[in-house]
């Protein structure tokens, strides 16, 4: 007979402002919310980890807060929307097609349909690959507690390894990515894993700009996941790239910008020095592109 | 807790601690066992079910969340004469898909859960295989496999 967790504590609010005061009403008691389960049933499940926490079963919310949608600021993504519901956007994929590429990399077709890019980002692991895609192109998380909501741009969203700004009675209620990068030519996301899909990233990298005739790149942001404590954004090697071609003179200034201001780690999946090599590479061979669109 | 559900048709009320998986329930509470508990941690799709019309891996879902859903698995689909199912069974058969056939129904019900968005292209062999992502056939016949979804898509798309 397998285990029936017969102790553990759920509760399953119907809407929004139910999970919201229920979490203002039992600060302190460790509750946690509970969407897709793909990253937080897992220690339990495989593990075998004892289900002490309690946890705040988002599923009721789904009416609510399961949508991918335009409006005149940019995409919104519901906190309940899945990577399978952003594939399914075909708006979002070809606006942005990172966020397609990164999708068919991201786990598996029956994974995708329950893993939530809120969730993912809430987990706060310095592998997510949606994560990269979101900060290049400059997303922001909208939360929510009973007294209102703010807004938190994604690169100051993670605070240390596996760690957010969220407060306990926190949830967030959507992702935005603002229009601002309508006007991009490339465009590439780059896993780095043992298989194509369904394998954690050993690193991974997302990157969007606009490079003219004459190879002159404006409006450049990289994005790196693997190559510290959070997913971040190479933004030195940005303002060296901005308004200049990618001659030799500045790969060998990205190249060393990238040594001093990432810190990859060795694991048991890769070493530092090869994470260090391999997003080297990437970010130049995204900037060697040549004029007109591309992306990859 | 009391969790009311639809599984292959027809309606079930079950008391259940809340976080008791998919797959037990189907399998030990229910007596389903087409799905299959490969490595339980979403990593094989051995498990595969259909809920509310999509296919995800039972093992790593909790009864709460299964509360007012639509279960289908392979024995629902089996005896609801499902069309789709008899003409990847012809395909898969063609083709020797199946060995010792441990992974054969949750690849069924990864197909069966795209049926509405494949049958009206032709997907590249590129994509069947990227569907087949989350499966692990441990007699390796990926080769046949693929070529049985081809062809049963090559079926699908006649009129
Ligand atoms: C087999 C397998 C393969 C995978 N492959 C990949 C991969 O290729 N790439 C990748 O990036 N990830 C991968 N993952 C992890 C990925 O599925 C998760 O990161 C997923 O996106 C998390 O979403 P969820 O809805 O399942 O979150 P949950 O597991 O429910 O929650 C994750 C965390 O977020 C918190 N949380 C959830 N929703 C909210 C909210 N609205 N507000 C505040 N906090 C919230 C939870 O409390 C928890 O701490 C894989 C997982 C598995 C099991
Ligand atoms: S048993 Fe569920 S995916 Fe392997
Ligand atoms: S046929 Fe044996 S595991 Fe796939």
């Amino acid at each position: 007979m397998s285990r029936t967790f017969a102790d553990a504590k759920v509760h399953t609010p119907a809407n929004l402002e139910e999970a919201l005061d229920f979490l203002a009403n039992h600060a302190n008691e460790g509750w946690k919310p509970l969407a897709g389960g793909t990253d937080a049933l897992v220690p339990i499940y495989r593990d075998g980890a004892e289900p002490t926490t309690p946890w705040l079963n988002l599923q009721k919310l789904r009416p609510e807060l399961r949508f991918v949608r335009r409006t005149s600021n940019g995409f919104e993504i519901g906190a309940l929307a899945t990577i399978s519901d952003l594939m399914a956007n075909r708006d979002l994929c070809e606006t942005y097609p990172i966020v397609r590429q990164c999708c068919q990399h991201f786990a598996s077709p029956a994974i995708r349909h329950r893993a939530t890019v809120a969730g993912n980002l809430a987990n706060a692991s310095p592998a997510s690959d949606i994560a990269p895609v979101l900060l290049a192109l400059e997303a922001e998380i909208e939360s929510a507690n009973h007294a209102g909501r703010r807004f938190v741009t994604l690169d100051a969203f993670w605070t240390g390894y596996k760690a957010t700004v969220l407060a306990p009675d926190e949830l967030i209620v959507s992702v935005r990515i603002p229009h601002r990068d309508l006007a991009a030519n490339a465009s590439m996301f780059r896993k780095v894993a043992p298989r194509a899909s369904n394998s954690i990233a050993l690193l991974n990298c997302a990157a969007i700009g606009t490079r003219d005739s004459a190879g002159t790149w404006t409006n450049v942001r990289i994005a790196l996941g693997c190559m510290g404590p959070v997913p971040m954004r190479a933004r030195k090697v940005e303002s060296a790239v901005e308004d200049h071609r990618f001659d030799d003179t500045c790969r060998e200034e990205a190249k060393a910008l990238l040594q001093s201001t990432l810190r990859p780690i060795t694991d048991y999946r890769a070493t530092a020095e090869y994470r260090m090599l391999a997003a080297t590479n990437l970010v130049s061979a995204f900037l060697d592109r040549t004029a007109g669109n591309w992306h990859s | 807790m009391k969790i009311q559900m639809n599984v292959n048709g027809q309606e079930r009320i079950l008391d259940v601690p809340p976080l008791r998986r998919l797959i037990d329930i189907l399998r030990e509470d229910m007596g389903l066992v087409a799905a299959k508990i490969g490595c339980g941690e979403g990593e094989c799709g051995a498990c595969n079910v259909l809920v509310d019309g999509e296919a995800v891996s039972a093992c790593l879902i909790p009864a709460v969340q299964i509360d007012g859903c639509r279960i289908v698995t392979l024995e629902g689909l089996a005896t609801s004469n499902d069309d789709a199912l008899a003409a990847l069974h012809g395909a898969f058969l063609e083709h020797d898909a199946s060995q010792c056939g441990a992974c054969i129904p949750g690849i069924v019900m990864t197909c069966r859960g795209m049926f509405d968005d494949l049958r009206n292209r032709r997907p590249s062999e590129a994509e069947v295989r990227g569907l087949l992502a989350g499966h692990l056939c441990r007699c390796t016949g990926y080769e046949a496999i693929v070529r049985g979804i081809l062809k049963w898509l090559e079926m699908k798309s006649e009129p």
